[in-house]
């Protein structure tokens, strides 16, 4: 019983120990397992004693957790790739305030306030964005550098078209004609505020700031691993035996445990007791708390400053007509929309969220008989967006909670359509649109898979309440272009 | 040994009198902007890590690379090199890069460091943690 105590014991103290390292600790000795070259396996032996030393920073001042923890998911998920939820194909009830830097595409299944859903493919270009890349080459460009056209990159065009035109409705459900013209949004977008990118002066300083208090921890550190000299030479040294004792038969999880016992090993040697070491090890620790806050604060502004951008959008519709009543002459559309939006978004860096807000309205084209102005709506979306954790070589899952109102203050068509499939449709009225999404990365984030379900009181033409699934695929080329050593 | 900048390990690097200068290049890869700076030297004996001196470092931007930042290891024997980066030899001088990966804008955010020989084969370290450390053994 004694022994079985004993055994208990020594594993919770092993486990214990192992949990105190650190996921950066365990994320450099994996590279060195996995290593196929000299150089990557000692730039992964490197990352392991720097690991170890965040360990040691840690110990002495348990506020670098939260620094650091704040540092996991660093890319951005606020670039608009998709149609906007008016579409037959949006994944979308709150649009993103930016557009790819030169080229983004999407393909979109499933309506977020429409009737009748349907698939929409969307194209976003920067033209100067596109012009620059042929001229200062693409890394910079999609990188959202400084230095060629810089006041015309912050205009987009996005053009929406809506594959299943000329199926939906069928023929026969209505009186109502589906058009073969899949063209259904053009938009023009304008950057007014964008702080998420390294011109802005509020940048410079936060950049400024960060590398005062980046050199104050270097000088300190530097000295550190002088005074640890002869412990991070017995640290290779271990690495090196460590991996020399690899077996082919060994699996990798073996062999991640065998460097983890080097790391455990060696960082329990260094005395923190040493008054000389402990010293210099609170000092550089402080020292590096303070870079980390000045990083935060730095990522704060550049991951999540404001950015507000105009939309100017014409929206042709999807359903046309054979003669209806004697409102509508035989072969005429419902008349176009033409929709003013401004999207806002600024985020919370300490939950590492984004808040993004759209306002919108949308006019007629024209007024026809029975309408009783040009303007058909107003509406208002938001959502919360958390980025998740990074997951190496695929990108950063975000998941939002989106809602969306709108207030149809006509028919949404326009004119008058007596009923559609036995149901009344086509009423002025209050829509109210909650959205849950997740989206997925893949190919470093280049590729991205949404996939949401919402949930509104009723959808554009018909009045009942209604639960969707809706699904895409979107691929942004600046990831793809922003490495320069991949060109 | 002569010329060439010879790796020594994880951290280390052998160095020959021809190797020096030494110039140091950081340059980011897959980030808005190269956020690194580099501690002062601390200049080592190898057989006590006593401190002989420390000299001022600093990465200053290259014109027309944006994404590089480079400062030099001065020559301890050439005549124009300050006095507090004068020492006779054999010496360690030790390093400690810190980075930033705050405006990560690509799929493989990385700092590669560059010791570039005044002669010779230049030796890079891929860095995709927040800090580095160098030895260079001056024998």
């Amino acid at each position: 019983m004694t022994k079985l105590r004993t055994l208990l014991a020594l594993s919770a103290l092993g486990l214990g120990a192992l949990w105190a390292q650190s996921s950066a600790t365990n994320d450099a000795v994996t590279r060195v397992v996995r290593a196929t070259v000299a150089n990557d396996r000692d730039d992964g032996i490197a990352a392991s004693w720097q690991a170890l030393l965040d360990d040691l920073f840690r110990e002495i001042d348990d506020r670098l957790d939260r620094e650091g923890e704040q540092m996991l998911a660093r890319r951005r998920a606020d670039i608009r790739n998709g149609a906007s939820s008016g579409a037959a194909g949006s994944t979308t009830a709150a649009l993103n305030p930016l557009l790819p830097a030169a080229f983004g595409f999407s393909f979109e299944n499933g309506s977020v306030v429409r009737t009748i859903s349907g698939n929409s493919v969307t194209i976003a270009v920067n033209p100067a964005g596109l012009i620059c890349a042929s001229r200062v080459g693409v890394a910079p460009v999609a990188l959202r550098e400084q230095g060629c056209q810089d006041f015309w990159r912050r205009w987009g065009v996005s053009l929406t078209f809506d594959t299943s035109r000329g199926k939906n409705p069928p023929p026969t459900a209505s009186t109502l004609k589906p058009l073969a013209d899949q063209f259904a949004e053009a938009a023009v977008r304008f950057e007014v505020v964008n702080q998420r990118k390294p011109g802005s002066a509020r940048f410079h300083e936060g950049l400024k700031a960060w590398e005062k208090d980046a050199k104050a921890a270097a000088d300190p550190i530097n000295l550190l691993q002088v005074k640890l000299t002869p412990f991070r030479k017995e640290f290779e040294t271990q690495m090196g035996a460590a991996i020399g004792r690899f077996q082919p038969s060994d699996t990798e999880q073996q062999e991640i445990d065998a460097l983890l016992k080097v790391v455990r090993d060696v960082k329990a040697g260094i005395a923190n007791a040493d008054p000389e070491v402990s010293a210099l090890l609170r000092g550089a620790a402080n020292k590096w708390r303070d870079t980390l806050k000045a990083d935060n604060a730095l990522y704060n502004t550049f991951a999540h400053g404001w950015v507000a951008t105009a939309e100017y959008a014409l929206e042709r519709p999807d359903i046309a007509t054979e003669a209806v009543g004697t409102i509508v002459p035989a072969g005429t559309r419902p008349p176009s929309l033409h929709t003013a939006r401004l999207v806002v978004a600024r985020g919370l860096l300490n939950y590492n969220l984004d808040f993004t807000l759209n306002f919108s309205s949308s006019w007629f084209d024209e007024k026809r008989p029975e309408m009783t102005s040009l303007w058909r709506n107003v509406q208002v979306a938001g959502d919360a967006k958390w980025r998740l954790r990074d997951i190496a070589d695929f990108g950063t899952p975000t998941f939002l909670m989106a809602g969306l109102y709108m207030y149809l203050n006509q028919r949404p068509l326009g004119f008058d359509i007596p009923q559609f499939a036995g149901t009344q449709i086509n009423e002025p009225g209050h829509v109210g649109v909650f959205q849950a999404k997740l989206e997925l990365p893949t190919a470093n984030a280049a590729v991205r898979i949404p996939i949401s379900f919402s949930y509104s009181n009723r959808t554009d033409l018909i009045k009942e309440r209604d639960v969707r699934g809706q699904i895409g695929i979107s691929l942004n080329l600046d990831s793809v272009f922003a490495d320069p050593a991949k060109k | 040994m002569g010329g060439v900048v010879t790796k020594d390990g994880a951290f280390a690097y052998k160095v020959a009198a021809a190797d020096l200068p030494i110039s140091i290049e950081v340059e980011s890869f897959d980030q808005t902007t190269n956020m690194s700076v580099i501690s002062d030297g601390i200049v080592t004996r190898p057989a006590d890590q006593s401190i002989i001196t420390t000299f001022p470092l600093a990465l200053q931007p290259v014109p027309a690379k944006p994404h590089v930042r480079k400062c030099q290891i001065p020559d301890p024997s050439a005549a124009a090199t300050p006095a507090n980066a004068k020492y006779s030899l054999p010496a360690d001088v030790n390093l400690s890069f810190v980075v930033s990966f705050a405006t990560v804008n690509g799929p493989n955010p990385r700092y590669e460091i560059r010791l570039i020989p005044a002669v010779g084969t230049t030796q890079k370290r891929t860095l995709r943690t927040v800090r580095d450390f160098v030895v260079l053994e001056h024998a």
